[in-house]
């Protein structure tokens, strides 16, 4: 495994150490309805203890469909967890039956997702949404169940929580609203935290915020966690490390500053240089041609050799490995 | 260069707010509350703001899609806000308008040649052949395969149907065209393929942009000068370097600090904006940002601070501005 040699040679940072969740071969297929759909295709990734990892990509990679599936919330229904391994301190998630999937789910992890109006129910006040955690989780009954949600929207940053208490989630702004969400999933102190896209429906100044709000609490609290985002502004800002994701598989991880300026994967170097800035105003930007390949008719090889300006024979032949290449650093090409 | 291409003075869009009784007094919500800005011919001016600070109302007053309330907008030194409805459609063919959603903005059962080949038949440019040259010559213009004709939206990419957008712009061969959050929509790779086209574009038919966007990345990219918005009104305009390298006003200042660094090495600690905008109903003396400022003053609560020009072209509406 990888995993395993690169990670004890990974040095200071962060000096936590301690593996609170560990992902091999994840493997998702949703359902379509002309057929199944590899949304995910063999993903492995390590989250250390209070270290906060980011997964980037573009539409379509499969990033919200990995932390769907490691939550345990993908249905039955729409679509299937191959045999695989999701070890959070010494269980097998994937093993697990639904009842003791949801004594974990919300307690240990918890997740908060882009668009936080659509993730509260508009018809019941904060204070109830918030307290049904406390009140499922703890066993608290409803009056200190609210204390408990008083005291978490206070800790969020939230002005005047007994009053917002008995608001709908319509009279709060955006913000205030993803800092609701930010309560309900910190509310019994879990050990990792999937946030997916919690700020791209934000403008920028509240983006600000409510990064700065996780950092904080995440220190606080010593909860590992794991955003999801496309935005590399945003993994420049939070992440300590960083997986690169493409057409349903890791192409890159690394630590941030790694990322940053020595990034290997062909697909990596694209994403950075597409990013505009008036530091390069005007400049044409160096882009990658074409559009990620439809995942259920992906190219043989490695999938992103279509795109890739220096594919070689072998990229269409054969799917490159997702290997260490020294002091941690992995990569997914044969060229390296 | 050829000066003032689109004039736009004290320009304000009132509309009013529905479901309140007859017997209270009518509330509206300034959308656009007083905005002046000129822009040259073959410059792109950035406007950037957050949400519902008015700037696609400003984009859809431009185009004339809506009616100011109060105020005028100059287009080539005649007046288009109070035009016929006839006058108006000979201006459309001058400034066209790209659209942010490009799943929402192209007609799902037209096909993208019908979808580029309505502003031709619209107003009369092209017929028969001569359409269909047109046609071909716009598909390669912006990038995408003529044979693809016949194609409907959902069988193209969300970078491919913003260039049939831009396509479907560009068929009049317009002078300015007013982009509202055109690549806002779009992943990264296809956001940076966008903004390579409308460079592309503007240098080969010498086009004019008004370009809206809340992304400073993107904003600073495309502009030559950038216009702030703030609940309404431009609060500072300047050069894009100016702007990005010596802001003026405290909102200017706290939107590039609240932008993500480049780099996890500038990460910062930021001055970060207390409050949240006030809803409609806030008090309306003084300047609109009061609330927020970090510096405000007792003379930010009584007059509002209009628009000054502080030399090279660097505009700012803040009392305090020299006190920074």
């Amino acid at each position: 495994m990888p995993w395993t040699q690169g990670k004890a040679a990974v040095k200071g940072g962060e000096g936590m150490g301690e593996t609170i969740l560990t992902v091999r071969g994840l493997k998702t297929y949703l359902y379509a309805k002309d057929g199944m759909v590899p949304a995910v295709d063999g993903l492995d990734l390590q989250l250390e203890r209070g270290e906060t990892l980011c997964i980037v990509g573009e539409s379509g990679c499969g990033k919200s469909t990995a932390a769907l599936s490691i939550m345990g919330l993908i249905p039955a229904s729409e679509g299937r967890i191959e045999q695989c391994e999701i070890i959070f301190k010494g269980r097998n998630l994937a093993n697990l039956s639904r009842e003791e999937m949801r004594g974990i789910r919300g307690r240990e992890i918890s997740m908060i997702f882009q668009e936080p109006m659509t993730s509260l129910n508009p018809v019941l006040t904060i204070g109830r949404q918030v307290s049904e955690v406390f009140m499922a989780h703890r066993g608290l009954n409803r009056n200190e169940a609210m204390k408990e949600t008083i005291q978490m929207l206070s800790l969020v940053g939230i002005p005047e929580p007994e009053r917002r208490v008995r608001e709908y989630p319509h009279q709060l702004s955006g913000g205030m609203r993803q800092r609701v969400m930010i309560a309900m999933a910190l509310s019994c102190r879990p050990d990792v935290l999937i946030a997916d896209e919690p700020t791209s429906a934000l403008d920028v100044t509240v983006q600000a915020q409510i990064l700065q709000l996780i950092k904080e609490l995440k220190d606080r609290l010593g909860t590992a966690v794991i955003l999801i985002t496309h935005d590399l502004g945003v993994v420049a800002e939070a992440a300590q490390r960083v997986l690169v994701m493409y057409a349903g598989r890791a192409v890159e991880y690394c630590d941030v500053n790694g990322l940053f300026d020595n990034p290997r994967h062909p697909y990596t170097r694209g994403l950075l240089a597409s990013v505009p800035g008036h530091r390069n105003h005007g400049q044409r930007l160096d882009v990658m041609d074409g559009s990620a390949p439809n995942l259920r008719d992906l190219p043989g090889g490695c999938r992103f050799y279509p795109r890739c300006r220096y594919a070689r024979g072998m990229c269409r032949t054969s799917e490159p490995e997702f290997v260490d290449i020294g002091e941690g650093h992995l990569c997914a090409c044969h060229l390296i | 260069m050829q000066a003032n291409m689109l004039e736009v003075k004290n320009l304000k869009k009132y509309f009013p707010v529905k479901g309140l009784g007859f017997l209270r007094a009518k509330a509206f919500i300034k959308a656009v509350d007083g905005v002046d800005f000129t822009l040259d011919a073959g410059e792109t001016l950035g406007l950037v703001g957050e949400s519902g600070c008015g700037k696609s109302t400003l984009a859809r007053l431009i185009t004339g899609l809506i009616r100011p309330t109060e105020g005028h907008i100059y287009f080539e030194g005649s007046n288009i806000s109070d035009m016929t409805r006839s006058g108006l459609r000979r201006v459309r063919r001058d400034i066209q308008l790209v659209f942010q959603d490009p799943y929402a903005s192209l007609n799902p059962r037209m096909t993208a040649g019908d979808i580029i080949g309505e502003p031709l038949k619209i107003h009369r440019l092209a017929r028969d052949q001569d359409r269909e040259d047109r046609l071909r010559e716009l598909f390669e213009l912006v990038g995408l395969e003529p044979r693809h004709m016949g194609r409907y939206p959902h069988q193209f990419s969300g970078g491919q149907r913003q260039r049939i957008g831009i396509a479907r712009a560009l068929a009049v061969s317009p002078r300015l065209i007013v982009c509202d959050e055109p690549v806002s929509a779009l992943d990264v790779s296809a956001q940076a393929q966008i903004i390579n086209l409308m460079l592309d574009l503007k240098q080969r038919l010498g086009l004019t942009y008004l370009f809206i966007a809340h992304h400073l990345g993107v904003i600073g990219h495309i502009s030559d000068r950038v216009a702030v918005m703030y609940m309404g009104r431009i609060v500072e305009i300047a050069y894009r370097d100016r702007l990005f390298d010596s802001p003026m006003h405290p909102y200017t200042k706290a939107l590039l600090s609240a932008a993500p660094a480049d780099h996890p090495k500038q990460r910062k600690e930021r001055s970060i904006l207390a409050e949240e905008v006030p809803g409609p109903g806030h008090s309306e003396v003084g300047c609109r940002y009061k609330n927020r400022c970090p510096r405000a003053v007792p003379l930010c609560g009584e007059t509002e601070p209009a628009l000054v020009d502080l030399g090279e072209g660097h505009f700012c509406a803040c009392h305090l501005r020299y006190e920074w």
